[in-house]
């Protein structure tokens, strides 16, 4: 008769997906040699992408510094996002006082591009500045039209058009302001339709 | 007493004050005088500035017609009567309404799709 003898079981290895799991570090000193590469400090560093001259033009003007102009004037001399740069040249004019030339800035890039938003929109800003309230209310309206979702050009069109005593459109347009705005604090919109409301009636 | 006044007449006068002392107060401590006078100055300087303006109203800075309607409404509120310039306290006011506008908008910050929710 035969005998039967017992083989050990082995329970198969799970198969399937397998994690990934960190080797223990070999000391190779211990193996007689020195661990010159290993330095867990070494720091990858990434370069700066280069920028554009608009690009750096935009970071230097974000943060408030005086070479963000030239930057952008070399942003119009090498074609770089020409009529951004020009607009944004002309906020710089109007911050420095110079109505001229931010209109001149402006006009420009109007010339370029005439439904450019913030072109229109910074010139009713500035001939409201001018107290030229028929044209910053011209440019305001076409900002209003060309993008309809922002509610700032609805509000300013309001105050230019208080000035104009035409208070039923104010009205219309800075109700228009609060109803596009649902997170801005707008209680002094608000108050000030009421109070031409008051004058209208 | 002053030197030069006629000694004679200064029994009678010292009399008459006594008699009738509301004629001889001194004048320039009455309030009532020292306020018309005032007002009449500020009244003619304020002409001054109001012609000024009228010759060169360019020449007048924001500041300058924020400061002549401060005048006028301060001086509403001490109940003096003075209409001011209309043309120069409606510009005032078109530029106090204007200071409340939104600011300016830098170009190629964000796209278009982004600005309904950008609000000042």
């Amino acid at each position: 008769m035969g005998k039967v003898i017992k083989l050990a079981v082995h329970t198969p290895e799970k198969l399937g997906l397998k994690k990934v799991r960190r080797r223990k570090r070999i000391n190779l000193e211990d193996y007689g040699q020195l661990s010159l590469f290993d330095q867990d400090t070494t720091k990858i560093l990434s370069l700066p992408g280069k920028k554009n001259f608009f690009e750096e033009a935009i970071s230097l003007d974000e943060s408030g510094n005086p070479e963000a102009e030239r930057f952008y004037l070399l942003a119009v001399e090498n074609e770089e996002s020409v009529e951004d740069a020009l607009c944004n040249l002309a906020i710089l004019k109007s911050s420095q006082d110079e109505a001229i030339a931010a209109v001149d800035y402006l006009t420009q890039c109007l010339k370029k591009s005439p439904r450019h938003f913030e072109a229109h929109y910074n010139l009713g800003n500035v001939y409201s500045d001018l107290s030229n309230f028929d044209l910053a209310k011209v440019h305001y309206e076409l900002a209003a039209q060309i993008a309809p979702e922002f509610p700032n050009s609805f509000y300013n069109l309001g105050l230019v058009l208080i000035s104009l005593k035409e208070y039923k459109r104010a009205i219309e347009c800075i109700n228009h302001y609060v109803s596009l705005s649902p997170d801005a604090d707008t209680s002094t919109a608000k108050e000030l339709v009421n109070t031409l409301d008051t004058i209208a009636q | 007493m002053s030197e030069d006044k006629n000694p004679h007449l200064i029994d009678h006068f010292e009399r008459l004050k006594a008699i009738l002392p509301e004629v001889y107060l001194p004048v320039k401590n009455d309030p009532k005088y020292t306020n018309d006078t005032m007002f009449s100055l500020l009244k003619n300087s304020l002409g001054v500035i109001e012609a000024v303006y009228l010759q060169s109203p360019e020449s007048f800075s924001n500041t300058q017609l924020d400061v002549y309607s401060n005048i006028i409404s301060q001086m509403e509120e001490m109940g003096i009567e003075y209409k001011g310039n209309k043309e120069i306290l409606n510009k005032a006011a078109n530029q106090l309404i204007m200071q409340a506008k939104k600011p300016m908008e830098k170009a190629g910050l964000v796209s278009r799709a982004d600005l309904g929710r950008k609000t000042g």
